[in-house]
């Protein structure tokens, strides 16, 4: 499988779609960030399934950042299928979102999310926790091998 | 949702209430049930002496008529040794004899219990002698001086009429007899009387006990329903609170999740509005821009502490041994480490051994002493004390700082949410700390209270109890959530 160098953001808020790409503009992420609305749209886009049956599912992203509170089908749930199936079973989960409800970190863990950020309310905090995740995930992390 | 106290306690008495009146009601059922039980074997032991007594009126109705066999058979034996002077007779005449007296013997042991039948039987027994020692006196001159002088002896003593003595004994048989009978008619009637008030009272015992039984059964049957219905009651309360208290981890999850999304558009599109825009605002317009992000900060601060607060009263207690030393002195350099800004004075006593939650006692000490830190005059030095004694059951904590203060004359708002009782601009702060401080102390069991002057300092004092005192009553995990 091939590493596009994609990053996919599970999202349904649209200004928090802005605020993330413009948090990637200013920490200089040049990777192309796949962004989609619901838990459905996710797991299509990573199974290359209804709306993105023609993608190629081989084309896997680097990492996915991944709201909880989603619409249709919720993050968790997103969570446990990517874990699942082979195809994303390996893939780097960062589960970003406004909760710390603690039942919410121990379920992400519990179901394989590499990571979980909690999204600041301070857009400067938001910015330098962005850059931070882009400097993780996407330079320092090596990612398994043969996925 | 859960009944109220007042409810709670008129159940409790209403159900003591019952369960004495249905105490006394088994008790006096029971005294009832062994009174009756005691009368009907005092009948029953009554019927049988009677039949006991009818019995021993039976023989002796039957010992007399053996007297009387007795002394014929002695009589007549007798008559035929004085005709014949065969020695066979006297042997027969000895049987009946030996079988007269020990008859009689038996008469005195039967009428023993009746004074006039006993004044009878020595008549009778003084009768029977004199006739046996006639008798002898017959026996006696015939062996001695023939069967003629027998005759006239016999002659002399019976004339031709009947003999009296013979009459007399007879006639004191008969009467013995007469009043046995009598005695025996009396104690035939005591007997069918005594056999009847038996069966009464054990009838009446029998439906006394089928009554108090079933009246038992009933009432211990109601009981049973009533404890029924109840659970079914408390099942129900239980499921609504549970309902209830899921209705309100969904609303702070809400609170949580959806109240800060908004927020953060707010600040991020109020900041973005600086960087692209910033050069066509003037300064009046940069510092409005300011004042939007400087509340949303402040309201992300609320809401995270209002949470925090909420999760205090559902999380439960995971209580152990605390060094309360060592933890205040954690506290404290984790604060200096925070806000390394400016002098400060830390003197901490040896406090004693801590029972309760640390990471909630954790919370307690972080804010205590980040307010004496906090709350210090413009260019003052804080000064902490921190000390700790046992009390009886529990121990006391204090930390006493050298700041502000406060006036007692708002002591009442000092431990509620959000309360504050300096201005934002001079101190900043959502006003949860103290709220947070009591919440955490009384959930352990103890008590929080503080004491200050304005300028002059405070002192808040909180106390644990000891972990040997047993009065560690921690609040329910479910009463907590928000005010």
């Amino acid at each position: 499988m091939n590493r596009s160098g994609n990053i996919l953001l599970v999202e349904d808020n649209p200004y928090d779609v802005e605020l993330t790409l413009r948090a990637f503009e200013q920490n200089k992420i040049l990777n192309k960030l796949q962004v989609v609305r619901d838990g459905q749209e996710a797991l299509d886009y990573l199974f290359a399934s209804g709306a993105h049956a023609g993608r190629d599912p081989k084309n896997a992203p680097e990492v996915v950042l991944l709201d909880l509170k989603l619409p249709k089908i919720d993050g968790l749930e997103v969570l446990r299928r990517m874990r699942a199936d082979e195809r994303t079973r390996r893939l780097p989960v960062v589960v970003l979102t406004s909760s710390n409800e603690e039942k919410d970190i121990v379920s992400s863990y519990d179901l394989g999310a590499n990571s979980f950020v909690r999204k600041p309310v301070d857009f400067t905090q938001f910015v330098h926790a962005v850059n931070q995740l882009g400097l993780y995930w996407l330079v320092l992390n090596e990612t398994p091998p043969g996925t | 949702m859960a009944m109220t106290k007042a409810a709670r306690v008129a159940g409790a008495s209403r159900s003591g209430s019952l369960q004495r009146r249905l105490t006394v009601a088994f008790a006096g059922a029971l005294a009832v049930v062994i009174a009756l039980a005691l009368a009907v074997f005092h009948t029953a032991e009554r019927a049988l002496d009677s039949s006991r007594h009818v019995a021993q009126a039976h023989e002796v109705l039957q010992v007399m008529v053996g007297v009387e066999g007795a002394l014929l058979m002695a009589q007549s034996a007798v008559r035929g040794f004085v005709i014949t002077g065969d020695a066979i007779y006297l042997r027969d005449r000895d049987n009946a004899v030996s079988s007269l007296e020990s008859r009689v013997q038996r008469l005195r042991d039967l009428t023993a219990d009746s004074e006039s039948q006993q004044r009878r039987w020595r008549m009778l027994r003084d009768r029977l002698d004199g006739r046996m020692e006639l008798l002898d006196r017959l026996v006696l001159i015939r062996q001695t001086k023939g069967a003629d002088a027998a005759r006239e002896f016999l002659r002399s003593v019976y004339p031709p009429r009947p003999p009296a003595t013979t009459g007399r004994i007879h006639a004191l048989t008969g009467d013995m007899v007469e009043e046995e009978e009598r005695r025996l008619a009396q104690r035939t009637q005591e007997e069918e009387r005594a056999s009847a008030l038996a069966v009464a009272a054990g009838l009446v015992l029998a439906v006394l006990f089928v009554l108090l039984f079933s009246l038992g059964y009933l009432a211990i049957r109601r009981q049973i329903a009533e404890a029924v219905r109840l659970n079914v009651i408390l099942a129900r309360r239980t499921e609504e609170v549970e309902a209830a208290n899921r209705e309100l981890e969904g609303f702070s999850y809400s609170v949580s999740h959806d109240l800060r999304a908004p927020l953060r558009a707010i600040d991020g599109f109020a900041r973005i509005l600086v960087e692209d825009y910033g050069g066509r605002l003037d300064d009046e317009g940069k510092r409005r821009l300011g004042v939007i992000h400087e509340n949303t900060r402040r309201m992300g601060q609320l809401i995270d502490d209002l949470l925090d607060f909420s999760r205090l009263g559902k999380r439960p207690l995971a209580c152990s041994a605390v060094d309360m030393t060592a933890l205040a002195g954690d506290v404290y350099r984790e604060l200096r480490v925070a806000h390394p800004e400016g002098e400060a004075v830390f003197d901490l006593a040896p406090l004693p051994q801590g029972w309760g939650d640390p990471a909630m006692l954790r919370q307690v000490l972080a804010n205590l002493l980040s307010n004496a830190l906090k709350y210090v005059p413009q260019g003052g030095t804080p000064r902490i004390e921190v000390s700790g004694r046992p009390n009886g059951a529990e121990n006391v904590y204090c930390v006493k700082d050298n700041g502000v203060g406060f006036d007692m004359a708002y002591y009442d708002k000092l431990f509620g949410v959000f309360q504050r009782l300096h201005s934002e601009k001079e101190f900043p702060g959502t006003g949860v700390g103290l709220a947070i401080v009591q919440r955490v102390v009384t959930r352990h069991g103890g008590r929080v209270w503080a004491e200050s002057k304005p300028d002059e300092g405070s002192s808040f004092y909180f106390s644990l109890p000891n972990a040997a005192s047993g009065s560690f009553a921690a609040a329910p995990a479910a009463t907590g959530g928000l005010k």
